[in-house]
C-alpha cells in the first residue's frame, strides 16, 4: 500500500481524495454506496446565512463531457446546518469537513464562516467566491480580487480555522487573484469552480431556466489542470485541484500540477459508489509507479 | 438505494419510438409502484430516470419514448448489463384509498401506471382509468390491460378529447386519483378534479439519490426534491408555478 496521506495547513488526511461541495449534500446522501470515513475529507454543501431555495426548474443539463447546473446555492442556511445536521453527521463521520460557504455580501460571509469555525467537525473553510448562478451575488467577488481579499479579510478575522478560497475560472487574471489572496492571508486555494455555460434545447429555448449554467465534469479536466499548473509557482499555500476529476490518473496528474488534494465533483454524480474505486486505482498507480508516498509527487510537473 | 449492473433480458420496440425494458431483478430489493430507477448509458454524464413499469419476483421492466440521444442509444442495448440505482424515490400512497381509484395517465405518463393499477388491485380497490395518447398508434398498453379487472377508458389527442373531458363525462371528478403525464395535463387534472389525488412528477436530475438538489422545487410544504421526498406528490402540496 502506498502511503496516500496528504497535509493541509497542518490538517492530514488519510487520502487527498475530497468530495466537492453541492454533490455530497452534508456527507449523509452516499452512505448507501460507501462509508463516508473513506474519504480524505468531504466539502458540504454551500452555506448561506439564510436558507436559500435556488433557482426555479429546470437547472440540470448535460454535455458531451459532463453537466451544467444552476442549482442556485439551495440551502438550509448555516443555523439549521450546525443545529440540525452536523449532530447527525457525527454519528457516522469521524473525520473533518471542509466547510463551504457562500454569502452575498463581506458581512454574510464573516457571519457564515465564524459559525462554522466554532464545529469541531469543521477543519477548514472553504470560501466559495465563484458560484456563477446568482445574479449579483458570488460572480463580482470571484472576477475583482479587491472584493475578494475583503471577503477574506473579513472571514479570517473571525475564524481560527485555515481558510481556503475557491476561486472561479472566470477571474480574468487567476494568477494576480491567488497571489492577492495568499498575501492577504488565505491558507490555501481551491481552484476551480465551475466555467460558465448554457444549453439550447430542440425547440431553440435555454434548457436552464437561469440561461447559465456552471459546467463541470470530465470536460473542463484539461483546462482546469492548466490553472492549476499556472497558479501553482506563484504561490506558498496548498492548492486543492478541482474540476473534471473522474478516475485516479486524474488525481496524479492533478497533484503532479500543483495539487495537495483534489474534489471530485460530477463523478461522484454519475457514478456515485465510485469513489471507493477510485482510491484502490489511486494505491494501484502508485504501485505501478513506484511513488511510495503520494505528497511527493505535488507540483512534479514543474521540475 | 443500491447500485448495480443488472442483466438485459429484452429491450424491444412496442410501439413506434416506444421501447420496453425487461432487466433481471436484483434480490432482497423491494419495489413499489411508483418508484423509479436510474440508469447510465454508456458515454452519458447523467443517468436516464425512468420509472417501473412492471415487476415481478425475478425481473423489472420500464417502458420508454426515444426522445434524444440518451435514449437512442438505450434501445440500440440489446445483451449485456446496465448500470443501475434503484429503487428511487417513494412510491404512491395506497393508505389514501378506501376502496376505489381513478388512474390518469397521459403519453409516457402512462408507463408506471401499469404498476400502479397492479398494486391497486392487489389491495383490493375497485381500479377505473383514463388514459390519453397523441394518437391510437403510441397505445402501448392496451393488450396488458385486458387482462386486469380494471375498467379502462382511452382518448387521443388526434380525436380531440382528453382525459380531463373524459373524467367529466364519466362523472368520476369525486373519485382519489393517482395521475402521471405531461404538465398541462397535470395542471387541468388538478383544477378539474374535486377529489384529493397523487401526481407523480418528473424533472432533469443530477444524480437521482438527493445529493445534489439539481431536481427540487418549492412546495406548499416548503423545499422538495423530485428524487427523493417525490417523485409522488399530494395534489395539495404542489405549487404548478414552480414546476417546469
Ligand atoms: C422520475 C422520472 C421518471 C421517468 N419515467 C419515464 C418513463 O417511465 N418513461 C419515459 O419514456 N420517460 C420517463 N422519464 C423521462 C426520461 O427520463 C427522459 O425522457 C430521458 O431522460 C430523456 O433522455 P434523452 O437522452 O433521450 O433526452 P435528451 O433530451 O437528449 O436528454 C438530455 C438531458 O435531459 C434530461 N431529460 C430530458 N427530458 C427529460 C424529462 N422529461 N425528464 C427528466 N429528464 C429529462 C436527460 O435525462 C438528460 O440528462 C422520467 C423522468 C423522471 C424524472
Ligand atoms: C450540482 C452541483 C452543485 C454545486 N454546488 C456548489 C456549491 O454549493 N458550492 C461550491 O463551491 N461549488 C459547487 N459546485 C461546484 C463543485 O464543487 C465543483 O467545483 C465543480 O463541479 C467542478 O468539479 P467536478 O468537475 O469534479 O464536478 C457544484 C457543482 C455541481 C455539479
Ligand atoms: S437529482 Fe440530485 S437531488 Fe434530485
Amino acid at each position: 500500500m502506498a502511503k496516500l496521506e496528504v497535509n493541509l495547513s497542518g490538517l492530514t488526511l488519510q487520502n487527498p481524495l475530497i468530495p466537492a461541495s453541492g454533490t455530497f449534500g452534508y456527507g449523509m446522501d452516499f452512505l448507501d454506496f460507501f462509508d463516508v470515513n473513506e474519504v480524505g475529507s468531504f466539502s458540504c454543501k454551500g452555506t448561506t446565512r439564510q436558507p436559500r431555495d435556488g433557482n426555479p426548474l429546470p437547472r440540470i443539463a448535460e454535455y458531451e463531457g459532463g453537466m451544467l447546473n444552476a442549482v442556485g446555492l439551495q440551502n438550509p442556511g448555516i443555523e439549521t446546518v450546525c443545529r440540525d445536521i452536523l449532530p447527525e453527521l457525527k454519528k457516522v463521520y469521524h473525520g473533518r469537513i471542509v466547510a463551504n460557504v457562500s454569502g452575498f455580501s463581506v458581512q454574510e460571509y464573516a457571519e457564515t464562516a465564524e459559525m462554522f469555525d466554532k464545529e469541531d467537525i469543521v477543519g477548514i473553510i472553504e470560501l466559495n467566491i465563484s458560484c456563477p448562478n446568482v445574479h449579483g451575488g458570488g460572480m463580482s467577488f470571484g472576477t475583482d480580487p479587491e472584493a475578494a481579499c475583503e471577503v477574506l479579510r473579513a472571514v479570517k478575522a473571525r475564524c481560527q480555522k485555515p481558510v481556503y478560497v475557491k476561486c472561479t475560472p472566470q477571474c480574468a487574471d487567476l494568477v494576480r487573484m491567488c497571489t492577492e489572496l495568499e498575501k492577504n492571508g488565505a491558507d490555501g486555494l481551491v481552484l476551480l469552480n465551475t466555467w460558465l455555460g448554457m444549453r439550447i434545447d430542440r425547440k431553440g429555448r435555454p434548457v436552464l431556466t437561469n440561461i447559465t449554467g456552471g459546467v463541470s465534469g470530465a470536460g473542463i479536466f484539461p483546462q482546469t489542470l492548466y490553472r492549476i499548473y499556472q497558479v501553482y509557482p506563484h504561490v506558498h499555500i496548498p492548492i486543492i485541484g478541482c474540476g473534471g476529476v473522474s478516475c485516479a490518473s486524474d488525481v496524479l496528474e492533478m497533484m503532479s500540477a500543483g495539487a495537495s488534494a483534489v474534489e471530485i465533483g460530477t463523478q461522484l454524480l454519475k457514478d456515485p459508489a465510485s469513489l471507493p474505486k477510485i482510491l484502490t486505482d489511486l494505491n494501484d498507480l502508485c504501485r505501478e509507479q513506484q511513488i511510495p508516498e503520494i505528497h511527493t509527487i505535488i507540483g512534479r510537473a514543474h521540475s | 438505494m443500491i447500485s448495480t449492473k443488472l442483466a438485459i433480458l429484452s429491450n424491444i420496440e412496442v410501439a413506434p419510438g416506444i421501447f420496453a425494458l425487461r432487466l433481471v431483478r436484483p434480490a432482497g430489493i423491494e419495489l413499489k409502484a411508483g418508484q423509479f430507477i436510474n440508469i447510465a448509458v454508456p458515454g452519458k454524464t447523467l443517468r436516464r430516470p425512468i420509472s417501473l413499469h412492471d415487476y415481478d419476483e425475478n425481473t423489472l421492466t420500464v417502458v420508454y419514448r426515444v426522445v434524444g440521444d440518451g435514449t437512442k442509444d438505450l434501445s440500440r442495448m440489446s445483451e449485456g448489463h446496465l448500470d443501475v440505482l434503484l429503487p428511487l424515490g417513494n412510491g404512491f400512497d395506497y393508505s389514501a384509498f378506501s376502496n376505489e381509484v381513478l388512474i390518469v395517465g397521459g403519453g409516457m405518463g402512462t408507463a408506471p401506471l401499469y404498476a400502479a393499477a397492479k398494486e391497486a388491485l392487489k389491495r383490493g380497490l375497485s381500479v377505473k382509468m383514463i388514459y390519453g395518447f397523441r394518437s391510437p398508434r403510441e397505445e402501448v398498453f392496451r393488450e396488458k390491460l385486458r387482462h386486469l379487472p380494471v375498467q379502462a377508458m382511452t382518448c387521443y389527442d388526434t380525436e380531440g378529447e382528453n382525459v380531463v373531458d373524459v373524467m367529466i363525462k364519466r362523472r368520476w371528478e369525486n373519485i382519489p386519483f393517482l395521475a402521471c403525464g405531461p404538465l398541462p395535463m397535470s395542471k387541468a387534472l388538478a383544477a378539474a378534479s374535486q377529489a384529493d389525488g397523487q401526481f407523480s412528477l418528473e424533472a432533469r436530475m443530477g444524480c437521482g439519490f438527493g445529493a445534489c438538489m439539481g431536481c427540487s422545487f418549492r412546495t406548499t410544504e416548503g423545499m422538495k426534491r423530485i428524487c427523493k421526498e417525490g417523485p409522488v406528490f399530494r395534489k395539495e402540496e404542489i405549487l404548478w408555478q414552480n414546476l417546469k
